[in-house]
């Protein structure tokens, strides 16, 4: 297909995550786990 | 002027259980991460995802103990964010999904054929206000009328059936339509879907 430089060279755009993004992740990383038994990690994630 | 707290004693200090070094990492590069995957995906949603999966890889890999410091891990991040990105264009070119862009939506080339609710209820009601008025012509017009139309017979063989000549059922049939309008005139009928 070709190609059009013509237009729309930059759609560059600062973008944030938004807060319930954020939020998710923070409780997901509270929520993991990780423990160690003979070598071996075990993930736990409690909700 | 406020202090920053390098990004390795922020790492070092969410490894070791502060779970608020994490938040002040996000919330530090979010802009830098996010703009940057959007950059390549073009979508508010898929930038979403790709920068919520990148920091489920990052926390899964601090927890592990995994991360080793270099004293990069904003440009660690943007690798992961970028892989996650070849990821996301690996998957679509496998399962391509086409969008209508402004310019061309493909609905507007390929239409539904059926009749919404509305216009089937109209076309239902017109259909039976026909037949009521199709009752009213006279017989021999009437038959010439159903065959025609609705038993979908040539003229020739509407006039073996009727037993007249195909000018004769030809002049039924015009007889027939010309009353038929008549009829509509007369009681102020709109026959229109």
């Amino acid at each position: 297909m070709e190609k059009i430089y013509s237009e729309n060279q930059s759609k560059c755009k600062l973008t944030k995550a938004n807060s319930e993004t954020i939020a998710f992740l923070m409780s997901y990383s509270k929520s993991l786990q990780i423990v160690e038994c003979n070598n071996m990690q075990f993930e736990s994630n409690l909700n | 002027m406020e202090l920053q707290i390098d990004d390795s004693v922020l790492v070092k200090d969410y490894i070791k259980g502060n779970e608020k070094a994490l938040e002040v990492l996000i919330n530090r590069h979010n802009q830098r991460i996010s703009s940057f995957i959007y950059s390549k995906v073009l979508d508010k949603d898929i930038t979403q995802d790709i920068f919520q999966d990148t920091f489920i890889k990052v926390i899964n890999t601090l927890k592990r103990g995994k991360y080793s410091e270099e004293g990069k891990f904003l440009p660690w991040v943007m690798r992961i964010s970028h892989n996650l990105v070849i990821d996301h264009f690996r998957r679509n070119k496998r399962m391509p999904k086409f969008e209508g862009t402004d310019d061309f939506n493909i609905f507007s080339v390929i239409g539904d054929q059926k009749l919404n609710v509305e216009k089937q209820m109209i076309k239902d009601q017109i259909d039976s206000d026909l037949n009521v008025m199709i009752e009213e012509l006279p017989e021999d017009q009437k038959e010439v009328l159903v065959m025609r139309i609705y038993k979908d017979m040539s003229f020739k063989e509407i006039s073996e059936n009727t037993g007249v000549s195909i000018n004769t059922a030809l002049g039924r049939m015009r007889y027939a339509l010309i009353n038929l309008r008549k009829i509509i005139d007369k009681n102020n009928i709109v026959l229109t879907n």
